[in-house]
């Protein structure tokens, strides 16, 4: 019974899945069809693999930049605008840093100052949160906005490609980008520090004092502070954390697939981080599952619009009811005693993050 | 449930099979593009030469719509190496993109429909200058305001050129006029083209030249609203809004691209610069107003001839 609620993102997955089904039929496809093409081109094709895993680097990360303030009780809506100042920070190290240097010196750096931007902009909202107690989703989910436009305007202004008909940086140099471990495709190794990041993550947040301290805060604010632990020091933490796995994402999106910094390159991955993040109930390690499925709908969604001709919108709609259904799934928590689907008269379904925060630990 | 389970792993089989056996013989020809192909523009134009190209030479496409600026390298280099033969960036935002791709995959043709000449790509061009002259010639004796405009989304090299041209043939018949150059950002956005053209119409301007994907029909309904003319550079407007067009000339961008797929047929085609006058079977004069003066009708066809026999070039002035 308990692994029925242990696996509520698989569930939240089928339904959606079946709903979208219906939908597929009423764009008058084949639904079975349609999905054979999605997950073969996603899945079981050597190219399709390697852009689904292009797509999972952004998204894990994104997903992580979610997870680690969440664990404390602290949404991040705004990793997309940290997507958008690490990518710019790493770009700049990237374009700037003296060549002299060698490479091998360069590129751990422009990597670092991509982490390091996406935490200063995390640190802002968080700062707020912790000596203000300004509520910390209004302001990283704004401050977004204003890092994408930001971004548009330095790029604008100062690293803009001389005759471009896009706003578009020049092209990162040679020497500094990410190698690719899949020969003849984009898979970067950035995608290999993604997961190293999750793994990394996942032992920080269950073996550790620090991991253990931003749970208990998580789960009661007062009752830490009581405990002795210092809670805005771990506000802070945990956003710098969050922030740092976003800006690596919006780096990793330059000198691992772009090459250039574009106006606008981010198609919502900070968002869709959120999604990662509910999927995988709050777990740095089965982000990476969720994320990888994720990327998979994405990268699949051209082969089904060339196989069965489905709109490639309707990877979008699928995702929506995705979030929907995970959403529904929070308000179904496990009770020992109670029967399965009848949910406690009045169930908190608004009480996200602590009925988050202890499914995560099963 | 299992059922189920076994029929959508056939699926799958079915599809990993069937995509074994498209490894023809046929030349496999991918195209993308910044819209979609029913634009009635410049993509459904492209779109149509494509088609013709699969029905007439017997070759193999693929396309993909709606492809953002961001985007560009990833969808051309997956074709690149699923074995497309030639991979056509339909527009001259696709410039920089075909230039990496054509570095990183050196064994196909990397062609760019009104792209400025790039190393390692083939561009397919217009001389932009002498479609915009004789549409400036034309606006020339049309105008009552002796003030025209033209307008695009972005500030490419093409669009610069037609202005060129449409500068020199207004200020040919004209020499006091002016021309009002204004972006919207959208090639595709109508509402932000009917804005941009209203507000060059308070400004004086009575002949509008759209240099846009489906955002031109906001410049013609701009036009109908406050009852002045639009002269149609890529596509005849004299069919189906007789009443704001002016004159027409056509930029088949279709027929250029099937000809250069031709090429590539005939392993002819090479990493260079084509480039088509007016009067040629991808280039051509549409239909003028009803109205139009005998005046008009003479100087613009007076101005072809001498630009088809090379007597006149438009962006030498």
């Amino acid at each position: 019974m308990r692994l029925v609620f242990l696996f509520k993102g698989v569930w939240a997955v089928l339904a959606a899945l079946v709903v979208g089904a219906f939908l597929v039929v009423l764009a008058g496809a084949d639904p079975l069809a349609a999905y054979g093409a999605l997950f073969s081109g996603a899945f079981f094709d050597y190219y399709g693999l390697a852009s689904t895993l292009v797509r999972m680097s952004p998204l894990l990360l994104a997903g992580l930049a979610v997870i680690v303030p969440l664990r404390a009780g602290l949404f991040n809506i705004g990793g997309e605008g940290q997507i958008y100042i690490g990518a710019l920070a790493g770009t700049v190290a990237a374009l700037y840093l003296p060549e002299a240097l060698p490479a091998a010196l360069r590129l751990p750096l422009i990597v670092l100052s991509g982490a390091l931007g996406g935490a200063l902009w995390a640190l802002i909202p968080a700062l707020l949160k912790a000596y203000r107690g300004i509520n910390e989703i209004i302001t990283s989910l704004l401050l977004s906005y204003v890092a994408i436009y930001l971004v548009g305007a330095v790029i604008h202004v100062w690293l803009m490609e001389p005759g471009a008909p896009y706003p578009y940086s020049r092209e990162v140099p040679y020497d500094v980008l990410l190698p690719v471990f899949l020969p003849r495709t984009e898979a970067h190794a950035g995608i290999l520090i993604a997961l190293t990041c999750a793994v990394v993550l996942g032992i920080v947040l269950r073996r550790t004092t620090l991991g253990q301290s931003i749970t208990v805060v998580g789960h009661n604010p007062a009752a830490a502070s009581y405990a002795g632990i210092n809670v805005k020091r771990l506000i802070l933490t945990s956003f710098a954390i969050g922030g740092a796995m976003a800006g690596l994402a919006g780096t990793f999106e330059v000198i691992g697939l772009k090459y250039r910094l574009f106006d606008h390159f981010s198609p919502g991955y900070g968002l869709q981080g959120i999604i990662v993040a509910f999927l995988a109930s709050l777990s740095p390690l089965l982000a990476i599952v969720a994320a990888f499925f994720l990327a998979g709908l994405q990268a699949g969604a051209g082969a089904m619009q060339r196989a069965v001709g489905v709109d490639t919108t309707m990877v979008e709609a699928l995702q929506g009811l995705i979030v929907l259904f995970v959403a529904v799934g929070l308000a179904f928590r496990y009770r020992p005693g109670r029967t399965a689907g009848k949910p406690p008269a009045g169930a908190p379904a608004a009480a996200v993050p602590e009925t988050a925060a202890k499914s995560a630990e099963g | 449930m299992k059922n189920k389970l076994a029929i959508g792993l056939a699926a799958i089989g079915v599809a990993a099979v069937m995509q074994g056996t498209a490894l023809a013989e046929a030349l496999k020809v991918a195209v993308v593009l910044p819209g979609v192909v029913t634009d009635k523009s410049f993509n459904e134009n492209v779109y149509q030469g494509l088609t013709r190209a699969r029905d007439e030479l017997g070759v193999e496409i693929a396309y993909t719509e709606k492809v953002p600026q961001p985007s560009q390298v990833e969808v051309m280099s997956d074709y690149a190496r699923r074995g497309y033969d030639v991979v056509v960036g339909a527009g001259a935002e696709y410039t920089d993109a075909a230039k990496r791709v054509a570095r990183q995959f050196p064994d196909i043709d990397v062609i760019v429909l009104n792209g400025a000449p790039t190393d390692g790509v083939a561009t397919i061009n217009y001389d932009n200058q002498q479609f915009g002259y004789v549409l400036g010639l034309a606006a020339g004796h049309g105008s009552e305001t002796g003030k025209i405009a033209a307008l695009s989304a972005q500030q490419v090299p093409a669009f610069e050129q037609v202005v060129e041209g449409y500068r020199a043939g207004f200020n040919a018949v004209r020499p006091d006029g002016e021309v009002l150059v204004a972006y919207t950002n959208d090639w595709a956005d109508i509402a932000k083209a009917k804005e941009a053209s209203l507000n060059v119409i308070s400004q004086g301007a009575d002949v509008l030249l759209p240099y846009l994907d489906a955002g031109f029909l906001g410049v013609v309904q701009a036009a109908e609203e406050r009852d002045v003319h639009v002269v149609g550079v890529v596509r005849d407007l004299s069919g189906e809004y007789p009443e704001v067009n002016l004159l027409s000339t056509v930029l088949d961008f279709g027929g250029a691209l099937y000809q250069a797929v031709e090429l590539a047929q005939n392993e002819a085609i090479e990493p260079r610069d084509y480039r088509f006058g007016i009067g040629t079977d991808a280039g051509y004069l549409g239909g003028f107003n009803a109205e139009a003066s005998q005046e008009m009708r003479d100087a613009v066809a007076a101005a072809v001839e001498k630009m088809q026999a090379g007597e006149l070039d438009p962006s030498a002035e």
